[in-house]
């Protein structure tokens, strides 16, 4: 079966089998695969419809008409730099394979909510089992990267 | 028979391609009137726990994917309960949800799946799961959660509690869905939910201890307690449960001795749990009953 969706805005077609992981497919597109199997290693996450989405969760035949982003798909994203530039300042840049799931988790919470309490934050940073980064980094990561994005886009008074 | 339909949105059209193995319909009449001619459907809400099954569980049979249809997605929220449309994804309760639903249900939602799980499994997804009971199940059956059921031509409310025969099949009519959960809002003062080992399918042995009590000004106005034994057995005390009713706090010895002693009197407790269960269980209660104070 073949499902056609658009990855990073381009159009992709992929022959699928309908139930099975979505992961395995994506991965022939992003190069990535997840090793845990139920969400938790965040390798395989992508941005799906702004939510994101463990893709060995999700059966393929839901990539169908869906639009998925990843890093790459970001840049134009003033979030998304702001996220960045709040991982490095914060150290979390060693984790190389779930990074990508890191800054996707921050995305969607700081799209929910600019500057989220700390009871938001540990809905968030509960679930974290990479062992390159600490929850607490993550969350002082999140915070920065909030208040950063919401001083610049406050308006200035007149 | 099959029906065109997309999964999501994109940047552009993407020409509706019938996918012969996937229906995805759009509305709930759609669905039910396609249950309604072939029964021999898998219906799929997200998917997240077919994935993990065996293939033989699940080949040769059309999937009925169900995420798409609007009247399943709507959450209504009343005075007294708030209604939750069987394919509302889990991480979208715990957005809005989290000002009005009960702690408890917020805490065993979570426990659903970390964030990027979240955002694809469902609550009626949840529920459904043959043969299996999760943790989010029990505790929304601990707080007197319903269901609806359509067909084409019926719908029909049923208690939670009474959707599984004591053998863990569904009580689920051919041609039937679950289409909303109803929660009651009901302000649980203390709550506990604790699990032991791996609740999900296939993760070994799993012991989840659930609480939940409401008090006023005179004592205790409700009571809780639950045990959920490797996703397939439950021990509800709803004698010893009642008898707490309307008792001051702290609790005498005796009432404290009453509740354990009912528990340790109960089959399954002696036939289900090992040594170590029993003792977790039990302490469990005794640690609940202490937070009452």
């Amino acid at each position: 079966m073949e499902v056609t969706f658009y990855y990073n805005g381009t159009k992709q077609t992929v022959s699928v089998v309908p139930d099975t992981p979505a992961h395995q497919y994506l991965s022939e597109v992003h190069g990535r695969r997840g090793q845990c199997g139920d969400g938790s290693c965040l390798q395989c996450t992508v941005l799906m419809g702004n939510r994101v989405t463990a893709t060995c969760a999700l059966p393929a035949y839901r990539l169908h008409g869906a639009e998925i982003v990843d890093i790459n798909g970001l840049h134009n994203d003033t979030l998304y730099y702001d996220i960045r530039r709040a991982f490095e300042k914060i150290g979390i840049t060693r984790c190389g394979e779930a990074l990508q799931g890191l800054v996707f988790l921050a995305y969607q919470l700081l799209g929910e909510n600019p500057l989220p309490g700390d009871e938001e934050l540990r809905e968030y940073s509960r679930h974290m089992t990479t062992r390159c980064v600490s929850r607490d980094e993550f969350e002082r990561a999140v915070r920065l990267a909030g208040r950063v994005h919401t001083r610049k886009h406050r308006e200035l008074p007149r | 028979m099959s029906s065109r339909g997309k999964a999501g949105s994109g940047p552009g059209p993407i020409d509706s391609v019938q996918m012969p193995d996937v229906v995805v319909p759009q509305s709930l009449g759609e669905v039910l009137q396609l249950l309604r001619h072939t029964t021999d459907r898998a219906v799929w809400a997200g998917g997240t726990w077919w994935l993990h099954q065996p293939e033989s569980a699940r080949r040769d049979r059309q999937i009925l994917a169900i995420h798409s249809v609007r009247e399943l997605r709507r959450v209504v929220r009343t005075g007294h309960h708030v209604e939750i449309g069987a394919t509302v994804p889990a991480g979208r309760l715990l957005g809005a949800g989290r000002r009005f639903l009960p702690a408890l249900a917020v805490e065993a939602i979570h426990r659903v799946g970390p964030p990027p799980v979240r955002n694809v499994a469902t609550l009626g997804g949840a529920l459904a799961i043959p043969g299996t009971t999760l943790p989010v199940t029990a505790v929304l059956q601990l707080i007197d959660t319903s269901i609806e059921l359509r067909r084409q031509g019926n719908s029909r409310w049923m208690s939670l509690g009474h959707f599984r025969d004591p053998t863990g099949v569904l009580r689920i009519d051919e041609g039937e869905i679950i289409t909303r959960l109803r929660i009651p809002l009901r302000n649980w003062t203390h709550w506990m939910i604790h699990t032991y080992g791996q609740p999900f399918p296939g993760g070994g042995p799993s012991l989840t201890l659930l609480g939940a009590a409401s008090m006023d000004k005179t004592g205790i106005d409700e009571f809780r307690f639950a045990l959920l034994i490797n996703g397939k057995r439950q021990i509800r005390l709803r004698a010893a449960e009642t008898d707490l009713v309307g008792k001051a706090v702290p609790l005498t010895e005796r009432d404290r001795r009453t509740i354990l002693g009912s528990l340790e009197d109960n089959l399954l407790f002696g036939s289900e749990l090992d040594d170590l269960g029993r003792w977790r269980a039990s302490n469990g209660l005794r640690g609940f009953l202490q937070k009452l104070q």
